[in-house]
């Protein structure tokens, strides 16, 4: 009787062991793939908003660039993975024009901005009412203070290098445009390449915007009004950039490791809303 | 009683960490489909807002042009599918120069809306050789898309 049990025992061990082993290996197996898919679906996603964060970014620095005879143009330096534009970070409407000060009107539907003037990294634009299609470009000379509008109404007054005055056809009804010089390039780091962003007045190093993008994952074209390859910035019309992005697995840690990285590509083509 | 014990700890544990995954890909996946779906509804609200704009770009009775400054008078509705709607007006900023502004915004079937864009035009206007209509003629550095 006990010889029996400890027989009955042991294969009853063996038995559930080798169960327990195959287990163990089906669900290991099972946890791979699964943690493996959700690493890849979530670099996918990630991916997916590195092309959407550039193509939004290139798409709004250039899309509303403008040129005219006197201010010259928003664009102003174009490479095939590298381009310099006027990048409006206020507008606003004057109500009085004084030598070495313009004053802007304030409230909704008046003045709107990303974030102060900086006296020194930012410059205006400010459109003559006297002629059409005349902007005068002008220096941010000093900080912007409060001030008030001829009809008491609040304002911000903006000091400015030079003498505008009304000869100059800057008077009340003339839009404002803050605007500041900013570089977007692809770049590498760590390995890596990156869309960057650079204020130029500041001379700031480069910081990333978006990415990773594969190498030379940035190609920007500019076309003239012909239909054909543009060699200024001023004969710009439109543009097409292509982008090629990948995912970031960096360090390759995890029971996922050794999953190639993903790379997706978008082309944009975008028309320069006021163009020469 | 030992052996299944354990057993029980080591499927509970399993059970969790499938559980634990399976929420994480649910999220994941429906946050994808919410980015997709907030990326076409601002595309659909971008669209009404230009088509607004492009409507007031063909002119509007002289008379109904404002005159104060921060004056504005309504020019166009649009409804687009989706649903969509947009509308444009026309703003005067005390000289010469008047802001046309245009709203697009998509909207989910309850109302609620789900994208908004904005957008600025400066023009200038020009009178018709009848004279009783303007037509508006944008000026360079004009256009402006504006973050809501």
């Amino acid at each position: 009787m006990s010889l029996s049990r400890r027989g009955s025992g042991l294969v009853e061990l063996i038995a559930s062991l080798s169960l327990t082993a195959v287990l163990a290996v089906l669900v290991g197996s099972l946890l791979k793939s699964s943690a493996g898919r959700l690493r890849d679906r979530s670099e996918r996603m990630a991916l997916e908003h590195t092309l959407r964060v550039a193509v939004a970014a290139l798409r709004s620095g250039l899309e509303s660039l403008g040129r005219d005879s006197s201010g010259g143009s928003d664009l102003g330096a174009i490479g095939s993975d590298r381009v310099v534009v006027r990048a409006a970070r206020a507008s606003g409407v004057a109500c009085a024009v004084a030598p070495g000060a313009i004053t802007a009107r304030l409230g909704p539907g008046w003045w709107s901005a990303l974030r102060q003037p900086v006296a020194g990294r930012d410059s205006l634009l400010v459109d003559a009412v006297d002629s059409a299609g005349r902007w005068v470009a002008l220096a941010l000379a000093a900080p912007p203070h409060p001030g008030v509008c001829p009809d008491g109404a609040p304002a911000l007054v903006l000091p400015v290098a030079g003498a505008p005055d009304q000869s100059n056809g800057l008077g009340a009804g003339s839009p404002i445009r803050i605007f500041e010089d900013v570089e977007l390039r692809l770049y590498s780091s760590s390995g890596a390449a990156w869309l960057g962003i650079r204020s130029l007045g500041t001379g700031e190093a480069i910081q990333p915007l978006s990415g990773p993008f594969a190498a030379g994952g940035i190609a920007l074209g500019f076309v003239d009004r012909t239909g054909g390859v543009a060699t200024s910035p001023g004969a710009v019309v439109s543009f097409r950039a292509s982008l090629a992005a990948v995912t970031e697995r960096a360090g390759g840690v995890g029971i996922a490791r050794g999953t190639p990285a993903w790379r997706d590509n978008v082309t944009v083509a975008v028309t320069v809303r006021s163009p020469p | 009683m030992s052996r299944r014990g354990i057993a029980l700890l080591v499927a509970v544990a399993m059970l969790a960490t499938l559980g634990a995954i399976a929420m994480t890909a649910y999220t994941l996946a429906r946050a994808e489909r919410q980015a997709g779906l907030g990326a076409l509804a601002e595309v659909q609200a971008g669209a009404a807002a230009e088509a607004a704009a492009t409507e007031a770009l063909a002119g509007w009775p002289a008379a109904r042009t404002p005159t104060l400054p921060g004056e504005e008078a309504l020019l166009a509705r649009v409804a687009l599918p989706g649903p969509a709607e947009g509308w444009s007006v026309v703003r005067a900023l005390g000289g010469p120069i008047f802001a046309i502004r245009a709203w697009g915004v998509r909207r989910h079937a309850g109302g609620a809306a789900l994208a908004e864009r904005r957008l600025a035009l400066l023009v200038r206007l020009v009178s018709t050789p009848s004279g009783d209509s303007v037509r508006p003629r944008v000026e360079p550095h004009g256009w402006q898309a504006i973050t809501p």
